[in-house]
């Protein structure tokens, strides 16, 4: 009876001793994972800025007529007509206070190029026109 | 609580304070530009839309004014401006071209790079003749690009019954008897002209 006792609480050590490592083995994993995705910076792919795509559609009156009537449709096809299917984000901002007016296409990161209008069918009405495409 | 349930609790606990952390982490912050290409975009504009206001009747010295003002010197550094050409001086005649020449100075650091914008609209009447049902009126419509031989590029007032492009002209068909004695003509920009037939 004694020897059988002493046995079986041998038996419950080693599970316990079992146990004790299996979840010291995922503490250090958990602990490794998360020390190799904290020390490295988030990815950034820096773009380069799409000047020469913005000039050439600042200089498009139908993108502008959209630009003032924030027309998000509108928008996205003239940007990506010249663009492709590249990812972009386009902003428009209100250049006296600058409130966003509009935000359009995906959330990505990199230098933007702004180009500001001053006004629309001859009216003085300055917006700032900020995009940033992706690769 | 044996070992193996307090090790998975304090193991999502981890994994949840890692994906928190994840989430959280600032992020690069966007940066942006101006470029020569850009501030020349902004300059166009803003003369067409001088232009523009020049023509509903305002003064161009005033409309330049303004619409340079309005434009963030962050954005649009310039040094100095001045016209060097203007049609129509005078906005209460109909004069066949519309059209602001100005030379910009963009501060460049310690120098000025000098950018001439042009934005115009001009046309002439090359003929007129009378095809069957039909009087005909020939034109040639200019912007500072050169010819416009896309007839949706233009809006006509009379409208025309149709508009057909032969030998690089615009020929405007209109009733019998019912060619008008002026045509206005606008772009898609908003730039507007007459032409007296």
């Amino acid at each position: 009876m004694r020897r059988s006792l002493t046995s079986n609480s041998h038996k419950i050590a080693q599970a316990h001793l079992l146990d004790a490592i299996i979840a010291s083995i995922i503490l250090m994993l958990f602990t490794i994972t998360s020390m190799a995705i904290l020390s490295r910076p988030p990815s950034f792919t820096p773009h380069s800025p799409p000047d020469d795509v913005l000039a050439v559609l600042a200089q498009d009156p139908s993108f502008i007529k959209a630009v003032y009537s924030l027309d998000s449709e509108s928008l996205s096809s003239h940007v990506k007509a010249v663009i492709g299917n590249r990812p972009f984000k386009l902003a428009i901002y209100n250049a006296s206070n600058y409130e966003l007016l509009l935000r359009i296409g995906s959330d990505i990161e990199g230098v933007a190029s702004i180009v500001e209008l001053s006004g629309c069918e001859g009216k003085v009405e300055p917006i700032i026109v900020s995009l940033v495409v992706g690769s | 609580m044996n070992y193996t349930a307090a090790s998975l609790v304090i193991g999502i606990t981890l994994l949840a304070i890692t994906v928190s952390i994840a989430v959280n982490a600032p992020h690069y912050m966007c940066i942006a530009q101006v470029s020569l290409s850009t501030i020349e975009a902004s300059l166009r504009h803003a003369t067409l839309n001088a232009l523009i206001a020049h023509l509903c009747g305002k003064s161009v010295k005033t409309a330049l004014r303004e619409n340079i003002e309005a434009l963030d010197p962050r954005y649009v550094p310039l040094s100095r401006y001045r016209v060097v050409e203007c049609h129509p001086v005078d906005v209460s005649t109909p004069w066949p071209k519309a059209l602001l020449k100005v030379e910009y100075w963009i501060a460049l650091g310690d120098r000025a790079q000098p950018y001439n914008c042009t934005v115009k609209l001009e046309g002439y009447v090359t003929s007129t003749s009378s095809e069957g049902l039909y009087d005909v009126v020939s034109i040639k419509v200019y912007d500072e690009r050169g010819l416009i031989l896309s007839p949706e590029l233009l809006s006509f007032n009379p409208k025309p019954l149709t508009v057909k492009v032969e030998d690089g002209k615009l020929k405007l068909y209109y009733p019998r008897g019912l060619r008008p004695s002026t045509i206005e003509i606008t772009d898609t920009r908003g730039l507007r002209i007459y032409l007296s037939t």
